[in-house]
């Protein structure tokens, strides 16, 4: 077995390594972003807002999704489980209720 | 070749703080490319320009009965209050007719017009809409909306507290 090279193979592997932890991990960072609790969250808050704000009077809005959400000082409160303090945005421009039943939301436009 | 470094004690020791100095400098590339990513990726969604479009909207087809015809009678704080409730978030400023009306808080006004010199953060999305409306002898004429809408703290990365 050649000894000479050992040095040089365990610089370049221990070198490797590092870059291979690293980019694993920007990798799972990059994929956690996407589906990330705390993003859905958000962009479901953020989306059901602009519905909402959208809206005519008098319409209903049915919201399938596997997150909750609920309705707080006219913040629009998304979460994962009823004791989730969630993500909220305020969304004051309709006057709305929101009842959640079977994984299912239903926001009515009251005013 | 490596060998005869190695036994060289002096050769040697440099040979193992340029090894540490590479590692050290790939380390801190890739945790600065890492950390530059994160900050881009951790940003929240903008959306004030799109709520401002549907207000901006929701606005002008209440005050006109969704018929698009707005006469002077029906251009009032009052009407505009009854459409759209607003809080300390948002501003609103309707012209029609050489005529303005205003709802919200106002200090985002000034905010937007600092807007145009100064760049930042913390400052409020402000829009300004021209409609085409119909006045009372059914004839075309501009109804300005110009709106402000706050809601930093949940639209724009917060660094640091205000």
């Amino acid at each position: 077995m050649n000894k000479r090279g050992e040095p040089l193979l365990m610089q370049s592997l221990i070198t490797w390594t590092i870059v291979g932890i690293l980019l694993v991990s920007f990798l799972l960072l990059l994929n956690n972003s996407s589906k990330d609790p705390y993003n859905k969250k958000q962009i479901l808050a953020k989306e059901v807002c602009i519905i909402i704000t959208a809206a005519p009077n008098n319409s209903v809005i049915s919201v399938t999704s596997n997150l909750l959400i609920e309705k707080k000082d006219n913040n629009i409160v998304t979460k994962r489980y009823p004791q989730d303090p969630g993500y909220s945005y305020p969304c004051y421009s309709n006057n709305f209720t929101v009842t959640n039943e079977n994984g299912k939301a239903t926001i009515k436009i009251t005013s | 070749m490596s060998n005869k470094i190695l036994k060289n004690k002096k050769a040697a020791a440099s040979y193992t703080i340029i090894s540490f100095y590479r590692i050290m400098m790939i380390i801190i590339v890739c945790l600065v490319f890492v950390a530059v990513l994160w900050m881009q990726y951790s940003k929240p969604y903008d959306i004030r320009k799109l709520e401002n479009a549907q207000i901006a909207k929701k606005v002008v087809l209440c005050m006109t009965n969704e018929s698009l015809v707005l006469t002077q009678e029906n251009f009032n704080e009052k009407t505009l209050n009854e459409c759209i409730k607003t809080t300390s978030d948002v501003f609103l400023n309707l012209t029609f007719q050489g005529k303005s009306i205003t709802s919200g808080r106002r200090e985002l006004e000034v905010y937007c017009q600092v807007q145009t010199r100064v760049t930042g953060p913390y400052l409020p999305s402000c829009l300004d809409y021209n409609y085409s409306v119909l006045n009372s002898s059914h004839q075309t004429d501009q109804l300005n909306v110009f709106i402000a809408l706050d809601k930093n703290s949940k639209n724009v990365q917060v660094i640091m507290n205000k």
